[in-house]
C-alpha cells in the first residue's frame, strides 16, 4: 500500500469511509475588533482602520499567539526549529527591525520555558505577538475555519 | 612568581595583560580596562570566540540560556532581562548565529565579552594549562587575521 502526504506512512493509509455524513458546520464568529485585526494580518489583508492596541487587544493577541505557538511546536522543540520560524518572521518585515532574540524568547516563554523576557519594549512585544501569529498560522497552513476557530478560542479565554 | 611564569608563556604582551587581569579580584572589570589597547581588544574578541566554542559546541543550545542565568545570578545581577538576552545573543553569535547580536553596540559587546571571559576565573577556575591553551589559540587567530 502506498503512502501519501496525509497518511502518515505506508501502513496507515485507508480508503475514506463512504458512510460518513458531513454535517453543515458554521464556524463561530470572531466578535472583537482586535480579533478581526489579527485575522486580517494572518490573511495578508489590510487590517481594519479602527484597531487600537489597547490592553484588551494586547491580551487577546498574547493568548492567540500562545495558542498558535503550542499548536505549532511540541514542548521542548529543538531550538533550531524555533529559531528558523522567528528568523523567517523577522526577515519578512525588515523595516520593523524586530530584535530576533527578543522574539525568540517570547516564543519560548509561550511554550513554557523559563527565559529572560523582562524589559522588552511593549511595542516590540505586540509586534512579535501579531507577526509571529501570522507566521505560525502560515507555517501550519491553517484553513479559514481553523484560523477563525483559534482566534475565537483566544477571545473566549481573554474575555 | 608562578603568575609571572604563566604570563611569560604567552606569545604577546596583550596575552600577558589578559592573563594578569584574570588573576585580579574583579576580572571582568580589569579586562574591560584594557579597552584602550587595540591589541588587547582584538585578542579579547578572539578569546571570547575560542572560549565560547570550546564550551558550547555540540551541547544543547539551551545550555547557553542556563549558563547565562547562572552567571548573572552568581554576579548578583538580574537574570530575567536585557543583559541576559544580550549576553546570550553574543554567545550564540560566536556559535554561528550572527543575526542575534545585530543592534548591540561595539562598546556593549566588548563589555559583555569581558564579563563572560572574566567568568573563566570563577572558582574553581579553568585549569592553568587550558587557560594558556585558550589564549594561545586566540593569539593564533589574531595573527591569522593580521596576514
Amino acid at each position: 500500500m502506498s503512502s501519501t502526504m496525509f497518511s502518515g506512512g505506508a501502513g496507515v493509509t485507508e480508503p475514506p469511509d463512504p458512510e460518513v455524513v458531513v454535517e453543515a458546520y458554521a464556524a463561530p464568529e470572531i466578535t472583537t475588533e482586535a480579533g478581526r485585526y489579527l485575522r486580517a494580518v494572518a490573511r495578508d489583508e489590510v487590517p481594519p482602520r479602527r484597531s487600537v492596541a489597547d490592553d484588551d487587544a494586547r491580551r487577546l493577541w498574547e493568548i492567540a499567539f500562545g495558542l498558535a505557538a503550542r499548536r505549532r511546536f511540541a514542548e521542548r522543540a529543538p531550538l533550531a526549529e524555533i529559531s528558523r520560524t522567528v528568523a523567517a518572521a523577522v526577515h519578512e518585515h525588515p523595516t520593523l527591525c524586530l530584535p530576533m532574540l527578543d522574539a525568540e524568547m517570547l516564543l519560548r516563554a509561550a511554550l513554557g520555558e523559563e527565559v529572560p523576557v523582562d524589559e522588552i519594549d511593549p511595542d516590540v512585544v505586540v509586534a512579535v505577538y501579531v507577526l509571529l501569529f501570522r507566521a505560525i498560522a502560515d507555517e501550519l497552513a491553517l484553513g479559514e475555519d481553523e484560523l477563525g476557530g483559534l482566534i475565537v478560542q483566544a477571545e473566549k479565554t481573554a474575555f | 612568581m608562578g603568575q609571572i611564569g604563566t604570563i611569560a608563556k604567552t606569545a604577546t604582551a596583550a596575552g600577558g595583560l589578559i592573563l594578569q587581569a584574570l588573576t585580579d579580584e574583579q576580572p571582568a572589570r580589569s579586562l574591560s580596562r584594557l579597552a584602550d589597547s587595540p591589541s588587547a581588544v582584538r585578542l579579547l574578541r578572539e578569546l571570547f570566540i575560542v572560549s565560547v566554542r570550546r564550551s558550547f559546541v555540540r551541547r544543547d543550545p539551551r545550555d547557553v540560556t542556563r549558563y547565562v542565568a547562572d552567571l548573572l545570578e552568581y554576579r548578583s545581577l538580574p537574570s530575567g532581562g536585557e543583559i541576559a538576552r544580550e549576553t546570550e545573543a553574543l554567545i550564540r553569535t560566536a556559535l554561528g548565529e550572527p543575526d542575534l547580536a545585530r543592534g548591540i553596540a561595539d562598546l556593549r559587546r566588548f563589555e559583555l565579552s569581558c564579563f563572560v571571559i572574566g567568568d573563566l576565573a570563577r572558582p574553581p577556575g579553568v585549569p592553568q594549562a587550558e587557560l594558556l591553551g585558550l589564549v594561545d589559540q586566540a593569539e593564533r587567530r589574531v595573527a591569522r587575521r593580521a596576514t
